[in-house]
Order: C-alpha cells, then sequence, then structure tokens
C-alpha cells in the first residue's frame, strides 16, 4: 500500500511537470503574438481538399506544380530544392495573391503557396512564410498529386 | 544499478521528446506540435485515470503520456514515414484534422491536458467518483470541439480574406 503510495505520488509529480511546461509553452505562445488558430486553423494542414480552376495559374508542362505568393521576387535558395518532377512557379502578383485566397503573402509579406496538379487544378492552398526551407513537406504532397491520387 | 538504468531511460525519453519536438519546429509546424502533444497527453492521462478507476491497478504516468501522444500523433508520423498526406479520415486519430478548425485549438488542448492531469491525480488517490466524472469531462471537451470545428475548405473561397489576421 505504502508502495503504491509512494509510486501515485511520483508519477503525479511527473505530470504536474509535464502540465508546468505545457502552461509555460502555451503562454509563450500567446505572449509573442500567435493566434489560437492561425489562419483560421488551415495553415500548414497537409491535406488535399481542393480541385478548382484558377485562371492565371498553369501547371509547368503539366507536371504536379508549387505557385509561392510572396512579396519580393528574390527567390530565397530553397535549403533542399524540389526534386525534377515538379514545376516551381514564384509569384508577386497581388491580384493573383488575392485569387488563391493569400492576401497576406503580397501585402505583408507572409508567404503561402499553392500546388497544382498535372491538369493544373488547384489542389492545396496554404501561408508557409518558411516554405524554402520545407521541401520535404512539399514534395510529400506534390508526389501524392503526381500519382493522380487525392 | 537499477537507479542508473532508471536514469538512462528518463534521458533517452526526454531525448526523444526533444527530437520530436524540434522536428515539428524544423518544419514549421511547431503550432501543431503544440495541438498534437497536449491532446495525446491529456487524453491518455483521462483514460488511464478510467483503467485505474475500473481496474484499481496503478498506470504509470509516462505509459499514458507516450501512448496518448503516439495515438495522437500516427497521422504525422505517417506523412513522415511513409509519405501520406492528411486526410479527413485521419480524425480517429483524437481528432487530428478536426481540433486544427475548431474553437480556440491551443486553448482546448491545454484544457484537456490540465483536465487529464487533474483526472490522472485523483484517480492516483482514490477519488474516483471525481476522477470518472472529470475523465468525462476531458475527453468530452476534445469530442466536443472537434464536433463543432468547420469544414476544411473544398474551395479557395472558403478560406479567411482577413488580412489583420496574424498567421503564424
Amino acid at each position: 500500500m505504502a508502495e503504491h503510495s509512494s509510486r501515485a505520488r511520483r508519477d503525479v509529480a511527473v505530470v504536474a511537470a509535464v502540465q508546468a511546461v505545457a502552461v509555460a509553452l502555451v503562454a509563450g505562445w500567446f505572449a509573442t503574438g500567435h493566434a489560437s488558430a492561425p489562419d483560421d486553423g488551415l495553415v500548414q494542414l497537409d491535406l488535399l481538399s481542393l480541385s478548382e480552376r484558377v485562371p492565371g495559374v498553369t501547371a509547368v508542362d503539366g507536371r504536379p506544380t508549387m505557385v509561392v505568393l510572396t512579396c519580393t521576387d528574390l527567390l530565397p535558395v530553397p535549403a533542399r530544392e524540389l526534386g525534377p518532377a515538379y514545376g516551381l512557379v514564384v509569384s508577386t502578383d497581388p491580384q493573383l495573391a488575392r485569387r488563391l485566397s493569400l492576401p497576406l503573402a503580397t501585402s505583408e509579406c507572409q508567404a503561402g503557396y499553392v500546388l497544382l496538379d498535372g491538369d493544373s487544378l488547384v489542389r492545396y492552398r496554404t501561408y508557409d512564410p518558411g516554405w524554402a526551407d520545407h521541401a520535404f513537406e512539399q514534395e510529400v504532397l506534390l508526389e501524392h498529386l503526381e500519382g493522380g491520387h487525392g | 544499478m537499477r537507479r542508473a538504468a532508471v536514469l538512462a531511460a528518463w534521458a533517452g525519453l526526454l531525448s526523444l521528446q526533444l527530437v520530436v519536438a524540434l522536428t515539428y519546429r524544423s518544419y514549421g509546424t511547431w503550432w501543431h506540435w503544440l495541438l498534437h502533444q497536449l491532446i495525446g497527453w491529456g487524453v491518455g492521462l483521462s483514460v488511464a485515470a478510467l483503467v485505474i478507476v475500473a481496474t484499481r491497478r496503478h498506470v504509470p504516468a509516462v505509459l499514458a503520456l507516450v501512448g496518448g501522444q503516439l495515438v495522437s500523433i500516427v497521422p504525422d508520423l505517417a506523412f513522415r514515414f511513409l509519405r501520406m498526406p492528411h486526410e479527413r479520415s485521419m480524425d480517429l486519430w483524437l481528432g487530428h484534422i478536426s481540433i486544427h478548425t475548431g474553437p480556440s485549438p491551443v486553448v482546448v488542448a491545454l484544457a484537456a491536458l490540465l483536465l487529464g492531469g487533474w483526472v490522472y491525480a485523483a484517480a492516483s488517490f482514490a477519488r474516483r467518483r471525481a476522477a470518472t466524472a472529470m475523465a468525462v469531462i476531458g475527453v468530452s471537451l476534445v469530442a466536443a470541439a472537434c464536433l463543432l470545428a468547420r469544414d476544411v475548405p473544398t474551395s479557395l473561397s472558403d478560406y479567411p480574406l482577413d488580412t489583420a489576421r496574424v498567421v503564424r
């Protein structure tokens, strides 16, 4: 019984420590100006839920293509470039950004991108200011579009 | 010897947790880490509390925390290691999709963890009624947040256009 009580106290202490860390991290999240649901909770959801043609965006050579919307045409050097199987287009056009529901990309430099399948249908849209470093994530999604899935 | 083994196990577990957190951060998905770990830990603790109440046997906190965490991040593990995009059906993994578009996701996730911890403590110290009631509330909180969630957009016109919104 004493052993059970001692184990219980120790485990509750572990839980309290985890809770304290979580409270500190959440406080830090809000203290640094972040929203509880960035972009209404739709940022980097990695779910291919769209299938929509938008004037002004076309898949490069019929390949799955990433169209990046940003406020600068100085293309950051991607840490890992997209594979040759995929197209990459960078645009600073505010009208196009708005049509793609990424208005902050050109007005506040919060870059975002859409992914097109080979038929030029928009299949995915997200804000991602760190897009140049997230080739793995983009390739997983593009790979799925390449296979005609989703 | 046993003490050294326990210390090594703790060091390994904490290192693994650090790797997981840094991996989410490197993908620019710290917000997703916050949501899914907290939800996983909270639900894991609530379920452990119910098991303690039902069986009167001790369930180690680490088992509850890591078990809940693993269940919660199955879709992210599938994305990373099986290259599988998310799908709506992945809500089976503790609301992995809907929790994003539900009300105040970070607050709900923290509440789930705090409730889960209190439930676990109540169950561990034989406060069975309180533990059962709070465990049900904790799990229901996550379920209700998922049920109240907005659908994932199927059209670009469904996305917010409010330019005053904080994105990250």
